[in-house]
């Protein structure tokens, strides 16, 4: 009986504890299927909608009129507008590097533009990269945008669900993190620059439907993907290496047949951690900032299918362990990013998808 | 009890064309991972096939059931008021089912439910297993003058 109430005690404490770590407040609301965030020197946040408008948060406001004159776009299945983020020389020359999906529902392909912020208008629009072929399905777009610290560009396009196979062949951007310059220019430096018959602006392959994208701190590239039915992985990425998909899996196919029987093989990539069964991961971030001391350093990975956030504890490069958060929202989480404040945001993902706000609970 | 013996013969049809396709979609699949390098082995295979043809069964033999029903009875409908070879009518109804099935799930969802029809060789290995589960059909149920 005493053993029975020690454990109860300590389940009450640990649950007060985590319930006075931080409160969630919603900044914005009515946003249909927000899918990306971008922090703007100036305090404004920009917010990608996947139905094709990019909305403006001001002052804790969210702003009525979205920024105008968009490219033209293909919205459908998961097609729509995607990821965004700034130039880290915003503040001189208000560039955004913004990533949608373009075509029809017959020919659709992940596009990424540069284009300049002037007042409520986007101009001197550039496309700087589109993903060749094109393909007949609205799904797997991958999209998600990081920039490098030697400035140039990582774009992860998906292998397009029923092209699965292309993603290990270089003639192709299907399942692959591309590296370009701002222009839209290839690097020389590129892995595969030179290859007979490799695209050179590819940086590595093997992936599925890469939906996070992150440079850390110390300068690693993190990128997570999403599995079929279990197989989510998260991945350390290293240029010119192959991440396997579709010859090796810890997922299986929805119809319940193996992608593959193999789990590893020579001269691909295992996964730093993968998730059996499927959390959907959609976005992620390193926390850095100080309003949360005991969640520096740890990766934060927003999850649709779980309805959570998972925060992952890293030493040396490798998940020491993990909590499930914010389930009390009961919201497909779609993207999390800690925010020039240092509190941590998060994109709720439905047709009436909310902007939410983590702040320590004092 | 002719209805009962008629649901039998619906069912081993079915079941004929969902073992076929299970075996043919499994070495297709793997005859794609042989082509990045990877070598399969003979138990692979076997180990692989037999895991596939429990992994599909609820999808692909529901997805066949339905795909037959509705072709059945045009094939029945056909045969009475078009007149013709039965057995043709069902062997039509068979080959043509599963690849209109699937491209109608597409067509909705955006995506092959089956892996392995996603290419035209797939696709036609998966029409010739359909075509079998029609002539099963079509021979058990004349023989019983079903």
């Amino acid at each position: 009986m005493t053993k029975i109430f020690v454990v109860w005690l300590l389940l009450f404490t640990s649950a007060c504890a985590k319930a006075a770590e931080y409160g969630i407040e919603t900044l914005a609301d009515g946003l249909s299927h927000p899918w990306a965030m971008a922090f703007l020197p100036d305090g404004d946040l920009l917010v990608t909608e996947r139905s094709g408008h990019l909305r403006r948060i001001r002052d804790g406001r969210l702003q009525q009129e979205p920024i105008a004159n968009l490219p033209e776009m293909f919205v459908g299945g998961q097609g729509g507008l995607l990821d965004i983020i700034p130039d880290p020389d915003f503040e001189d020359n208000h560039r955004l590097f913004i990533s949608f999906s373009h075509g029809t529902k017959s020919a659709n392909a992940t596009r990424v533009i540069s284009a300049r912020l002037e007042g409520n208008r986007l101009e001197d629009i550039s496309v700087i990269f589109t993903a060749s072929p094109d393909k007949d399905t609205p799904h797997h777009f991958g999209a998600r945008l990081a920039l490098m610290p030697d400035q140039t560009l990582l774009v992860t396009v998906g292998e397009g669900f029923d092209f699965r196979e292309q993603a290990q062949f270089l003639d192709n951007h299907f399942g692959k993190v591309i590296r370009i310059n701002k222009d839209g220019s290839v690097p020389s430096d590129n892995p595969f620059t030179g290859a007979e018959g490799a695209l050179p602006e590819i940086w590595t392959l093997g992936h599925r439907n890469p939906q996070g994208l992150l440079i850390s701190a110390d300068g690693t590239v993190w990128l997570h993907e999403h599995g079929p039915r279990g197989g989510d992985e998260l991945n350390r990425i290293r240029p010119g290496k192959n991440y396997g998909w579709p010859a090796i899996t810890h997922g299986m196919d929805y119809s319940g047949a193996y992608v593959s029987p193999y789990v590893e093989a020579p001269g691909m990539e295992q996964p730093v951690t993968y998730w059996v069964p499927s959390i959907a991961p959609a976005g992620f971030c390193e926390y850095t900032a100080d309003r949360f001391p005991q969640w520096q350093g740890n990766l934060f990975v927003a999850a649709l299918a779980e309805k959570s956030v998972r925060r992952l504890v890293m030493h040396d490069g490798q998940v020491q362990s993990q909590e499930i958060m914010f389930t009390e929202i009961g919201q497909r989480i779609r993207e999390v990013r800690a925010g020039p404040d240092g509190f941590l945001y998060l994109l709720t993902d439905s047709e009436n998808g909310s902007v939410l706000r983590v702040l320590p609970a004092n | 009890m002719k209805k009962l013996k008629l649901f039998l013969f619906f069912i081993v049809s079915v079941m004929t064309s969902f073992l076929l396709a299970s075996i043919a979609g499994t070495q297709i699949i793997l005859a794609d991972i042989k082509s990045f390098g990877l070598g399969v082995s003979f138990s692979d295979r076997v180990s692989a096939t037999l895991h596939d043809i429990i992994g599909l069964g609820p999808s692909l033999s529901i997805m066949i059931g339905a795909a037959f029903l509705v072709a059945f009875i045009v094939a029945a409908l056909c045969y009475r008021f078009l007149g013709g070879k039965r057995t043709y009518w069902y062997l039509a109804a068979g080959f043509t089912s599963i690849p209109a099935t699937l491209l109608l799930i597409k067509t909705l969802m955006g995506g092959t439910l089956f892996a392995a029809a996603r290419g035209g060789l797939g696709m036609l290995l998966i029409a010739i297993c359909g075509l079998a589960g029609g002539w099963v059909f079509a021979r058990l149920t004349e023989k019983r003058g079903l």
